[in-house]
């Protein structure tokens, strides 16, 4: 033997050591280091979470603890007793094969010394529990049910016309100040229009209000918008924002949710039709439970709107689609992220932070977290997952399948076919291969006729083909591909012979599908409370509970037994967390939605941190008008436009923005409420009210999103060719990596958190580059001129004042009329100057502004 | 990181206004809204790197193809592997595959690297080494957030977002984050700033000298004149509408934008005209070949941005094809390596030329290598993902020059474990060479302190620094 050789060989043996067997000391080895990857080569063939042989699926530290249909396969600490290693000692498992001595001495060590769920576990966290959930802690604001205050008797009460104004008052005096008078009725209108509507009134809307002189003219208002469908597509955007809504599934292609839109129409249709909240929290929470609807059944006519509103609870990025790859923390991640948004919305806790850890500031305990995921656990099973794909992958999916009942074994056969496999391969290989031609000739490369059978080659070799059926094509068209080379035009047409075939066969069922929550079965995985959050490292089991400091310490809430409701298709594990949420003795919701209603109006919440009111989030800046609120919006039947109501007749609500130097020096954001603050519009409205003004605006509701496209210069805007491009903007596809430029510009969220519940009003540069040269305020300015020259007849002063009524709901002052005029002199052709200056007053800031 | 002013100081000064007024909520603690803007701020120690351009390779490039020869690799070839390897549980395969190209030694630290990167090797003296990385993540997507946004998971803010949170930007002009070119699989949650205000996120530009960034260029149908008269009358209308509310300091800053929009308009136009650069340099970026033109030009254009002021710049690499190269790596590897090899390997020659590279870290990396096996389910074989060891390279400010750090076993398999390197290292060191302390970069989000490298264990790399 060389030197060489040598040192190859002596090189090898210490590689040996660093990667393969770990070398086993006298300790108890890691389920995640050393005995997951003996599982996973060995066993996890026959024993995964898709095909669980013998009801056995080892990929996780729960399945293994669950054992099989023989029973449990661990006995901890005693091996002769523990299947999993009777069974590889025996050599009868893995089938075909046996494991080393090494591997067997690592999962004996294993059974005997390994960490397992143990009786300590539980006794660690109860003593946990009562040394940090003290009567002290239970006594924090928002965690005692409120009582409804007196209203204050106000001295100087000139200004108080509601309730909600003698608290307000009450504050102010104590510093000497008093509210502002009532802003003057156009700007009292306007703001109604775009609080209540988020769209600008019209000129003759406008005009019907000033006609009318009444004392009630105003409150006529607000029931009439409160009465507009626009009232409900903008509190539902408000409501989808908060949801986490978004169109794309956030997986690695950003894929199109192709049915995620019925659950945004049920938003609107609940707002629009003032479903009462409380039913609107219980139907999205556990509309299923509520109910009882079957899985794997056609749901009946009345499950149908229960089960659209689950759509809550599928809002957030999922990347769980990839099942080549067993990495069930996604799954962990998928259930503890829904688990957060949808609960920290209504309860307004950061409860994410006790997902690894005992939350340091809030009394909430780690366990506290798992015991609220073990209630989403039947539905959300990381031992039992659905995917989320409709019809492109694995059935049955996270789809309810809405079918007459006679079809329904027929399309599942049929979708699931090995044609239909076919078909789908094809389908993304025709497309993978136009992405593929399409970057090498963007990168200059030659595609020669040998080249192209390569890269053809290469594609069709790819078992895991990652497609990305939203890719931008704006280098070079499918078209132009098709002309270049003729084999394309061959295989699309292979293609779409063998689809046509397939769709004759089909044509007559087209189901209609609802992505929904269900419990997947009413006996779910276990939970454990994951230590450091780590799904392999599970310590003390939990069962569904509340968190300890909002319990009943005497009579802790008790979740129901599905095994007593045989009549039960799920665990009601869901419905009982809803109820409690809803009811009278629940501290925090009714506060939480109080303040998100006050917030929509107001710009900032009465507890401006939104979504903590707990110890780092900010105090109620008027705890006794939240509480009023709250508890008189429960004793109402939780009715969102009488709250509505109550606060928009309110002097609060009415009085002017006026800048009172004084207060403004003191108290710069009114958290006092001497003003009401001027609000940047929000980007919906900004773009929403531009097509009203230019009568663009499309008022259809409901229905599948609006497709949106690449434009020239790059940026997402809205695709005319394929849709409406004059829609709200809420009906356009939200889009959580292809977001349209002119909403993103001004702050419209693109979900790549898993919700906002706050807007951003930032100023930025690129806003006032959207507003010069972006397309949509060029096709906006456009129509703008043209209609406002019409019905002028060319007669520019008669065209501005138009304008300035159309826009600013006001006629220009006699400054603003110069500027007009001159604008459109300099102009040879004045229609074209015309066109210019109403650009300039949709970007102005009078035009972006609500006061 | 408290940015220095406060919003009123920000506020008056407004033609530096270049910002976005928070909710205070979003920042809960503190009374009055705090302000977030891109103004440059002090780092936490003396900086050695003022900017960074990430040369981000997404795809999973195969780095033992490409810098990290192992000679085993000959002895083994289409035999099965000396130790287990572990691949996916789809595609496992024990088969050894040799390097299919030569290598050649270079330079003064004489390492070996591929004749793929005839250019790369002229320069590789100038990089150190990381070749004991790893990461946890074996699929792209879960790979890519991890190595940009320090999580496995979608939501969180991205590497250059944090940079301009901590350290805003020289140029006001010019967005502090640009990304360059296409090719991440998770799109522009790879340049996202997630819940960090919007202000910080990467701004997506183009090396096209008419569009580089959205709605920068005038319309076809405007006139430079109309288009100055656009302003002007914007301009005076917000002025009457700012009289009636004089105090209003939102107003003002909207009234800047428009005159910043106008410089930025020029400034983006000016950096994405890649003709005002020399002939000679144009040809050392190759940017009118055919094949090294399109990375080219990105990489020279990342250079001028990085000239004018812009603190982090990102360029993906994906716009030539796939990294991915799971089948038939012979035919397709060459053809990548050929994409960015001259382009990355001028970056680094005009940087130090400019004597730009002692203060601009340029930083290379994939989300993951490639393993020595062969991927022999397919007619052409290729090579699966490896996130147990592979290479990435680092160059400029205060990075040793021709130095190595940590290897992989013999096979070129896995981080030999006492030098393994994380994605959360990589963090930390390049925080640090920015004069920022990665502990100290935090937001208040959701209840806590976020930071980039959150909990995971993270050191700085003192062993490459200089």
């Amino acid at each position: 033997m060389g030197f060489r050789q040598m040192l190859n060989a002596f090189l090898l043996f210490v590689a040996a050591l660093f990667a393969a067997t770990p070398l086993l000391a006298q300790r108890a080895p890691l389920f995640k280091d050393e005995v997951l990857p003996v599982l996973e080569k060995s066993c996890m063939k026959c024993h995964n979470p898709k095909q669980t042989m013998g009801g056995l699926d080892l990929s996780t530290f729960a399945g293994l603890m669950k054992g099989g249909a023989s029973g449990p396969v661990i006995a901890p600490g005693k091996p002769g007793r523990s299947l999993l290693w009777v069974m590889v000692e025996s050599d009868k498992m893995p089938m075909g094969g046996s494991l080393s001595a090494a591997q067997k001495q690592l999962l004996r060590t294993y059974i005997e010394q390994g960490r397992f769920p143990t009786a300590e576990m539980d006794a660690a966290q109860l003593a946990k529990e009562a040394a940090r959930i003290t009567p002290e802690a239970r006594q924090w604001w928002s965690f005692r049910v409120p009582v409804k205050p007196a209203v204050p008797a106000v001295k100087n009460a000139g200004t108080v016309r509601t309730p909600i104004d003698a608290f307000v008052a009450e504050k102010l005096a104590a510093k000497g100040w008093r509210m502002q008078p009532e802003a003057e009725r156009v700007t009292l209108a306007r703001r109604l229009y775009f609080g209540l509507t988020g769209v600008a009134p019209t000129s003759a809307e406008m005009q019907a209000f000033l006609k009318d002189t009444s004392p009630e003219a105003y409150a006529k208002l607000v029931d009439r918008l409160l009465e507009s469908p626009r009232y409900g597509e903008h509190w539902g955007r408000h409501w989808l924002d908060i949801a986490g809504y978004s169109d794309t599934r956030g997986d690695a292609g950003d894929s199109i949710r192709e049915v995620s839109w019925k659950y945004r129409d049920y938003v609107i249709q609940a707002f629009h039709k003032n479903k009462p909240i409380d039913r609107f929290l219980l139907e999205q929470f556990a509309g299923d439970q509520l109910v009882n609807y079957q899985p794997g059944t056609t749901p009946r006519p009345e499950q149908v709107e229960a089960l659209t509103a689950t759509g809550y609870l599928r809002t957030i990025a999922d990347i769980t689609d990839n099942q080549t790859i067993y990495e069930v923390d996604k799954y962990f991640d998928a259930l503890q992220k829904t688990v957060e948004t949808s609960l920290s919305s209504v309860l307004g806790l950061s409860i994410g932070c006790a997902r690894c850890h005992d939350h340091k500031f809030d009394p909430i305990l780690q366990k506290d977290y798992y015991k609220l995921t073990a209630v989403y656990q039947s539905t959300w099973d990381p031992e039992n997952w659905l995917a989320a794909n409709l019809g492109f992958g694995p059935w049955p999916s996270r789809m309810v399948l809405d079918i007459p009942a006679d079809k329904r074994d027929a399309w599942i056969k049929d979708v699931t076919s090995s044609d239909a496999k076919t078909i789908r391969r094809l389908d993304d290989l025709l497309e993978a291969t136009y992405q593929r031609f399409r970057a090498e000739l963007k990168a200059g490369r030659e595609l020669t006729p040998e080249r192209r059978v390569e890269l053809r080659k290469i594609i069709e070799d790819d078992p895991d083909l990652e497609v990305d059926r939203n890719a931008t094509k704006d280098f070079v068209s499918d078209k132009e591909l098709d002309a270049r080379y003729p084999e394309f035009a061959k295989w699309k047409e292979e293609l779409l012979t063998r689809r046509a075939n397939r769709r004759k066969k089909q044509s007559e069922i087209d189901p209609n599908f609802i992505e929904a929550a269900w419990d997947v079965s009413k006996t779910p995985s276990p939970t454990y409370i994951l230590q450091r959050g780590n799904y392999l490292a599970p310590g003390a089991e939990v069962q569904p509970g509340l968190p300890v400091v909002l319990d009943d310490a005497a009579k802790p809430f008790a979740f129901p037994k599905p095994e007593q409701h045989p009549d039960w298709h799920h665990t009601g594990r869901r419905l009982a967390l809803a109820k409690w949420l809803v009811a009278r003795e629940n501290p925090l919701v009714a506060r939480v939605f109080v303040n998100r209603v006050w917030q929509f109006h107001f710009g900032e919440g009465l507890v401006k941190s939104v979504d903590d009111f707990g110890m780092q989030g900010e105090k109620p800046s008027h705890p006794e008008l939240l509480d009023y609120l709250a508890v008189d919006f429960q004793e109402n039947g939780w009715d969102l436009k009488r709250l509505t109501r109550q606060i928009l007749l309110s002097q609060v609500y009415r009085q002017s923005s006026a800048e009172v130097a004084e207060y403004l020096a003191a108290d710069p954001s009114a958290k006092l409420l001497w003003r009401k603050p001027p609000l940047r519009l929000e980007a919906e409205t900004i773009r929403d009210s531009m097509l009203a003004v230019s009568g663009l605006l499309n008022e259809k509701m409901y229905g599948p999103h609006e497709p949106i496209k690449r434009g020239a210069d790059g940026q997402w805007l809205e695709d005319e060719s394929k849709g409406d491009p004059n829609r709200r903007s809420l009906y356009l596809t939200q889009s959580r990596t292809r977001p349209v430029a002119f909403l993103h510009a001004f702050d419209a969220p693109t979900m790549t958190a898993d919700n906002q519940t706050q807007r951003f009003r930032s100023a930025l540069p690129t806003q006032s580059l959207a507003l010069l040269n972006g397309p949509f305020v060029r096709r906006v300015s456009l129509a703008f001129a043209n209609q406002v020259w019409e019905q002028s007849k060319g007669d520019t002063a008669v065209a501005l004042h138009r304008a300035f009524v159309a826009a600013y709901s006001r006629p220009p002052t006699a400054r603003e009329l110069a500027i007009g005029q001159q604008a459109i002199a300099s102009e040879t052709d004045p229609k074209e100057g015309l066109r210019l200056f109403l650009q300039a007053i949709l970007g102005a800031n009078d035009f972006l502004y609500s006061y | 990181m408290k940015p220095f002013l406060s919003r009123r100081q920000a506020l008056q000064e407004a033609a530096l206004g270049f910002g976005g007024l928070a909710l205070s909520s979003l920042c809960a603690l503190g009374a009055e809204p705090q302000s977030f803007d891109l103004r440059p701020k002090r780092p936490h120690f003396p900086a050695k790197a003022k900017n960074v351009i990430f040369l981000y390779v997404g795809g999973g490039p195969s780095t033992i193809d490409m810098f990290d020869p192992k000679p085993l690799l000959r002895k083994y070839d289409g035999k099965p592997a000396p130790f287990e390897i572990k691949g996916r549980a789809l595609n496992g395969s024990q088969e050894v595959m040799a390097s299919p190209w030569e290598f050649t030694r270079c330079g003064k630290s004489g390492r070996e690297i591929s004749n793929l990167l005839p250019h790369f090797q002229k320069v590789v003296d100038k990089v150190s080494f990381v070749r004991s990385m790893q990461t946890d993540r074996i699929d792209h997507s879960t790979a890519q957030f991890t190595f940009v946004t320090g999580r496995g998971f979608t939501g969180f803010p991205t590497l250059g977002s944090w940079v301009n949170y901590a350290l805003g930007t020289e140029n006001q002009n010019l967005p502090g984050f640009v990304a360059l070119g296409e090719g991440a699989s998770i799109g522009s949650r790879a340049h996202s700033s997630a819940w960090l205000p919007p202000v910080y996120t990467g701004t997506s530009m183009r090396a096209d000298a008419k569009a580089p960034i959205y709605d920068i260029k005038r319309p076809d149908d405007m006139s430079g004149a109309q288009q100055q008269k656009l302003l002007s009358v914007v301009n005076q209308l917000n002025r009457e509408q700012k009289g009636r509310h004089p105090l209003d300091q939102d107003l003002e800053a909207r009234i800047a934008n428009y005159e910043l929009a106008a410089r930025m308009q020029l400034e983006a136009l000016r950096v994405a005209d890649l003709s005002a650069e020399s002939q000679a340099t144009r040809d050392l970026y190759g940017v009118d070949e055919k094949v090294s033109g399109p990375y080219g030009k990105l990489c020279l254009m990342a250079r001028r941005l990085v000239e004018s002021g812009v603190r982090f710049v990102q360029i993906y690499a994906g716009g030539g094809g796939n990294w991915d190269t799971h089948s038939n790596i012979v035919g397709q590897l060459p053809g990548l390596c050929q994409y960015v090899d001259r382009g990355m390997a001028a970056l680094l020659i005009d940087l130090e030329q400019r004597g730009m590279l002692q203060d601009t870290l340029v930083v290379w990396s994939g989300e993951f290598g490639r393993l020595p096996t062969i991927e022999a389910r397919n007619a052409a074989p290729g090579r699966d993902h490896n996130p147990y060891g592979f290479n990435m390279w680092m160059a400029g400010a205060g990075v040793k020059p021709g130095f190595d750090y940590g290897m992989t076993d013999e096979l070129g398999y896995a981080a030999v474990p006492e030098f393994r390197v994380g994605h959360a290292d990589i963090h930390a060191t390049i925080q640090h060479l920015l004069g920022i302390d990665h502990q100290k970069n935090t937001f208040f989000y959701e209840g806590r302190n976020e930071s980039l490298v959150g909990v995971t264990p993270a050191r700085v790399l003192n062993e490459i620094l200089l």
